[in-house]
């Protein structure tokens, strides 16, 4: 989700556009000091192949689309700086030529979709590639990575978008934001792990490039790393995400403080939390409720976690006819 | 065979092209190109034929240097082309100066976002002052009758007109030695025939890779086929686009030209 | 050279100009509406100065309503306390403010070319690496487009009437879209190396 402007304030549109101009100069940095002359056309390809390909439609119900995102899939094919300097060209050119994404916001959306998306993304994937080794370690580190890029993004969306103002404000988008997200993010981690499953049966070199054959060799460094670095996400995640996960978050009573013109002196929230109904001023009681909130969340965290690990396992699995592949072309 | 040595030695300058015991090989092992001696004397034009996959684009791509060597998988090999005496494995940059090469679909070629930044991206990249490249530019757009293109972005083109601002490109970088793949392809009629009529007219020496047997009668007098990654057959364009067997044998068709008749 | 192209000087300027608008509506304090009125009319004079298409700009406005609402409600919480608005007002005030925001981009974006655009950003101080790459995206993302056009059809072809294509066909469709774009980079950069091209971003102005 693109951030327009005006929405955030303006500390924060001037602290993120540093922070995203600055990581992007390093990312060029790192680009340019890998690809040499290469850079440009690579970058600029792979951009124009990231825009293109977020004009796929997915079909996901009656009057509902989604698309590739892309952040996790640049990084995995490129790595992780490049799969920011990609994002980074899509911005832009979003920004100035569709006004998708505003202009004082465009070093927000870079910080989430291209620092905090990709190069996060890729912190999540590499482990988890590296302790399962092989394709299977690709397939499932990508659509894992996919889904908390998106997750990753959309808590640091809130925090932006909520700095500087009361702390249950932001936990409010916090909550909405990661609601919305954990199910688009769940159409990223499918949308990529079907990309990266065709390109690896059809064109495994552009994944695992000349030194795949040594990847595949060493031995893997054992369960360790991929479990706690997945766990260490999932639990900074479970952070933003325990609103959410706790409540069964109420659509109509969210329609109903929009529209029910609530009396305007009370200064109500316009978009009520979904953990809005836990939040009753009872004591120790309220206490309990919070840690169990919390508990919850953590719990639903490591579950739909779990539902992204057994889908990318599933889809490992599976050998895929390349019959069926090659119809695409 | 022996028309190729007989041209070599009466050139009494180095040749134009020489490519001895050329070998390359595939990222995958398999084998491209099997030991290529050819020598071309300066401002000769000459013909490569040869069925799909017979290392036509590989050879061509190895006379300014890009194969091998990209990526950094350098091979260290014996040098094995040479262009106006330069071997072109420790020459590139020269070498890429003198040998203009024009690719088959122009979208690969024509990557600035006008038509006038294309064709000046030679000249700037080789060293030219920007009013000397955008001079330059024009003057070559003029040549391939496209300067009032100067201004839109590729796209806006037609595929003709694309594959002449891509030849226009070559020609601002002054090449000595223009190499074409399949510049025939794709081309309507009147597209072809103007484009043949621009690549006859110029003078610098010519190696030209298609399968438009009858272009290689009008404007190539040399034939080379290569099949396989070997040279089969070398010498006057009638006589090896003549003989039937020979043709066959490689997956080329006589022209209907020479078929009902010169 | 801006002295023979006049309209080059005017990419700046309006570049320059819309930019320069969407920061003095995003500084303006919430709930400034003379303000706002201010720049509301200058927007139009502008606009039909220029003549860009009203309705395609109120569209492009309407198609981000709903998002910019959602997030606006999100917000507005924050906007209230630290400027005394009531919390509607405060979320009317950032719909507002970001429309004339997104009409002011809209309406540069209409009348500049992306071509004058990207010189004009590489002018105001792009780094040429960065607007070297936006360039070539520019110009791939057409050809990459018409592949994929391409491939779409091919593939409705084959489907004989059945509804649209399902997931698998569908990441299919990008999975060789991808190995095509990577296929065909391999190639310009050839052609590039083939002219001389040391990753150094030369052009004919400044």
């Amino acid at each position: 989700m693109h951030i327009p402007d005006v929405l955030l304030s303006g500390g924060a549109a001037a602290a993120t556009a540093a922070v995203g101009a600055a990581g992007l100069a390093h990312a060029l940095r790192r680009v340019d000091r890998r690809h040499g002359p290469r850079t440009t056309s690579l970058m600029g390809m792979t951009a124009a192949f990231v825009f293109a390909a977020q004009m796929v439609n997915f079909p996901v119900g009656p009057g509902v689309s989604g698309h590739l995102l892309g952040g996790v899939l640049a990084a995995v094919l490129l790595g992780p700086w490049a799969g920011a300097v990609v994002i980074a060209a899509v911005l832009i050119v979003q920004c100035f030529l569709f006004q998708d994404g505003g202009v004082t916001a465009l070093g927000a959306n870079f910080v989430n979709m291209g620092l905090v998306g990709a190069v996060g993304g890729y912190a999540v994937y590499e482990p988890i590639r590296r302790a399962l080794g092989g394709r299977r370690g690709i397939l499932i580190g990508s659509m894992v990575a996919a889904w908390f890029s998106v997750l990753l993004a959309a808590g640091a969306f809130s925090i932006e978008l909520g700095a500087g103002g009361r702390r249950e404000d932001f936990l409010r988008i916090l909550s909405w934001m990661a609601l919305v997200h954990a199910v688009i993010g769940v159409g990223e981690a499918l949308i990529t792990g079907l990309v990266v499953r065709f390109v690896l049966t059809t064109r495994p070199e552009l994944i695992e490039g000349p030194g795949a054959v040594e990847v595949e060799a060493e031995p893997s460094p054992g369960w360790a790393s991929p479990v706690v670095a997945g766990l260490a996400v999932a639990l900074a995640v479970a952070v933003f995400a325990a609103p959410f996960a706790a409540s069964s978050p109420d659509g109509l009573e969210f329609v109903g403080e929009k529209f029910g013109f609530l009396p305007d002196e009370e200064a109500p929230p316009l978009v009520a939390s979904p953990m809005a109904g836990y939040e009753a001023p009872l004591g120790d009681l309220g206490r309990v409720k919070k840690l169990a909130t919390a508990a919850a969340g953590l719990i639903g965290t490591l579950t739909v976690f779990g539902f992204a690990w057994g889908m990318a396992r599933v889809f490992a699995a599976g050998d895929v006819k390349r019959e069926a592949l090659v119809d695409a072309v | 065979m022996a028309d190729a040595s007989a041209l070599a030695v009466t050139s009494a300058v180095a040749p134009a092209v020489r490519l001895a015991g050329l070998v390359y090989d595939y990222p995958d092992g398999r084998r491209a190109l099997d030991g290529v001696d050819l020598s071309i004397a300066a401002g000769e034009s000459t013909a490569l034929v040869g069925p799909n996959g017979a290392g036509k684009s590989t050879l061509l791509l190895h006379l300014n240097g890009l194969l091998p060597g990209r990526d950094g998988l350098f091979r260290r090999r014996p040098p094995s082309v040479w262009i106006d005496g330069l071997d072109a494995s420790r020459h590139g940059a020269e070498v890429r100066r003198k040998v203009g090469l024009v690719f088959q679909d122009p979208d690969d070629q024509l990557f600035s976002t006008t038509v006038l930044e294309d064709v000046a991206f030679g000249p700037l990249n080789l060293g030219a002052a920007k009013a000397e490249a955008r001079r330059l530019a024009l003057e070559c757009l003029e040549r391939v009758g496209l300067a009032d293109a100067a201004d839109r972005p590729p796209r806006h083109l037609s595929f003709g007109e694309r594959k002449r601002v891509c030849l226009a490109g070559v020609l601002a970088c002054e090449p000595s030695v223009l190499v074409l793949d399949e510049p025939t392809a794709n081309l309507d009629p009147r597209g072809r025939r103007r484009f043949l009529e621009l690549i006859g007219s110029l003078p610098a020496t010519k190696l030209i890779a298609t399968h438009d047997l009858e272009m290689v009668l009008e404007i190539c007098p040399r034939t080379v086929v290569l099949d396989a990654g070997k040279i089969v057959a070398d010498g006057p364009s009638r006589a090896v686009l003549d003989d039937a067997a020979l043709l066959e044998a490689h997956g080329l068709e006589r022209p209907l030209s020479l078929l009902v008749g010169r | 050279m801006p002295s023979d192209r006049p309209w080059r000087l005017d990419a700046r300027v309006k570049l320059a100009g819309a930019v320069g608008f969407v920061l003095a509506v995003v500084l303006a304090p919430p709930g400034s509406w003379r303000y706002l009125g201010v720049l509301a009319l200058a927007l139009a004079a502008a606009v039909v100065a220029s003549g860009v298409s009203i309705p395609r700009l109120l569209a492009r406005w309407l198609g981000f309503l709903v998002l910019v609402g959602f997030l606006a409600a999100l917000a507005a919480g924050r906007v209230a306390e630290s400027s005394g608005l009531s919390w509607r007002l405060a979320a009317l005030d950032l719909v507002l403010r970001n429309g004339l925001a997104l009409m002011a981009m809209t309406a540069m974006a209409q009348v500049t070319p992306w071509t004058e655009m990207l010189w004009a950003m590489r002018r105001l101080g792009m780094p040429p690496a960065l607007a070297a790459t936006l360039g070539f995206m520019y110009r791939y993302l057409f050809v990459l487009h018409d592949e994929l056009t391409r491939m779409t059809v091919a593939r409705r072809a084959r489907s004989f009437g059945r509804r649209g294509l399902g997931f698998g066909a569908l990441a299919s469709l990008i999975g060789v879209l991808l190995g095509r774009a990577l296929d065909r980079e391999e190639r310009v950069f050839a052609a590039m190396t083939a002219r001389g091209w040391d990753g150094v971003p030369r052009t004919l102005d400044d």
